[in-house]
């Protein structure tokens, strides 16, 4: 598989990287951040390919069973590591607690300090405090609920084992 | 952690002092007058997790093997994690965030368990520290929402879908539910990390004064176990709350990028 911005042939131990997606960064060619927009890559890797693309025919059968046993690895240590996230995120119920009642009395706070500000602009005490203070409590409990489903829906995506995917669409 | 004269106080550990100060600006060149410029504790412990994060990074990624050593798969478990929680929580676009993300992950990790050392300072245990950070976030959501969307940007505060009857009521809540985040954020953050140092202060002060009263030392047992049950859960708490920062973090930064729910 030649890569298209250098047109060398990668090796074969790099093949397989890339197929079972062990290095996210390891784009055949070059050593960088696949999705970074930082415009040019950090390192080009080519004393790593002569180091390994030497003897390919020899390597091919290690490699095989390396590739084999990396992949039963990786699948074991995702089940253990989606085990431990649903794990931890049952047992944290006061990490849970802390961060709805923080969203809830956030809102509270600043819809209270808005209005202070707002009547002490115009000189309408109390009448900002009041009208904000209970938005406040509206934004509250929409921050609240924000908050629950998103946690929710972390709970059930670990639940399942795999990681949320959200679509990158504008909508 | 108190070496002072009553080692059961547990507020002591937040003091800040002064190493060196650099001047004063502003008052009116009495003593106490102004605001004082010092390198502080504080800072101190700033600048060594900066330290530690970069000699971590930069050493364990100079060997750039293709198969990665312990240390080079640390950094790049680091660097995984932090770049999946970019995509699934930002989309692809949000990758132009991930050194932001990252800094703010690693720096707030690394803080919180320096606090973990005893004797140590912990940086995120002051508020300012922590409302410092979340506004950070906050602003650079603020202006690259408007740079990216122009007045689109408005949209965050307008839910789709809903009749123009209730706008009027709508829009002041999603204005405050946004002005609300940064205090949230913040707040979570220093709060989890003050209360639980506390609390392991109370029981590991309860421990010594039930040692020095004679007949009742055996029970010093019973806050001995409970201190250590803690420490364990305060390292959860201290990774928790940096994973949880950067994810908010993210949410948020996918409002900047994707207004309009």
């Amino acid at each position: 598989m030649p890569h298209p911005s250098c047109g060398q042939k990668t090796s074969y131990i790099s093949t397989v990287y890339n197929e079972i997606g062990l290095l996210d960064t390891f784009s055949g060619c070059l050593y960088g951040a696949r999705d970074f927009e930082g415009g040019a890559p950090l390192f080009h890797c080519g004393s790593q390919r002569a180091k390994f693309g030497m003897a390919q025919d020899d390597k091919r059968a290690e490699t095989g069973d390396l590739a084999s046993r990396i992949s039963k690895a990786q699948s074991e240590r995702i089940s253990v590591r989606a085990a431990r996230a649903l794990r931890r995120n049952e047992m944290t119920g006061v990490g849970r607690a802390f961060r709805l009642a923080s969203e809830f009395i956030a809102a509270i706070i600043m819809g209270a300090a808005l209005g202070f500000g707002l009547d002490a602009l115009f000189g309408t005490r109390p009448w900002f405090l009041v009208a904000l203070l209970l938005l406040g409590f509206a934004a509250g409990v929409l921050n609240v609920v924000r908050a629950t489903s998103e946690l929710n829906r972390m709970t059930a995506d670990t639940a399942k084992g795999v990681p949320a995917v959200t679509d990158d669409e504008d909508d | 952690m108190a070496d002072n004269a009553n080692p059961i106080e547990p507020i002591h550990q937040f003091e800040i002092s002064n190493f060196f100060t650099f001047g004063t600006i502003g008052g009116d060149g009495t003593e106490g007058s102004g605001v004082e410029i010092a390198f502080t504790n504080s800072a101190l412990f700033m600048v060594l997790t900066v330290l530690v994060i970069a000699g971590f990074l930069i050493l364990s990624t100079r060997g750039r093997g293709l198969v990665p050593g312990r240390m080079q798969l640390l950094a790049e478990m680091c660097y995984e994690f932090i770049a999946n929680m970019v995509r699934t929580s930002a989309g692809t676009e949000g990758m132009r965030f991930f050194p932001f993300v990252f800094s703010l992950f690693m720096f707030i990790l690394i803080a919180n368990l320096f606090g973990m050392f005893p004797y140590f300072f912990t940086v995120t245990s002051h508020l300012i520290v922590a409302v410092m950070l979340a506004l950070m976030v906050f602003i650079t959501v603020v202006v690259y929402g408007f740079m990216r969307n122009g007045f689109g940007f408005f949209k965050l505060f307008v839910p789709s879908g809903i009749p123009w009857y209730v706008m009027w009521l709508v829009v002041p809540i999603e204005f405050i539910s946004f002005l609300s985040r940064p205090l949230s954020h913040s707040l979570r953050l220093f709060g989890n990390i003050l209360a639980g140092h506390i609390v392991l202060k109370v029981f590991g002060g309860m421990v010594v004064a039930l040692l020095a009263a004679g007949a009742w030392a055996p029970l010093a047992i019973l806050p001995f176990g409970m201190a250590v049950a803690l420490t364990g859960l305060e390292f959860l708490v201290a990774a928790l709350q940096a994973f949880v920062f950067a994810v908010l973090t993210c949410v948020y930064l996918n409002d900047a990028i994707h207004p309009g729910h």
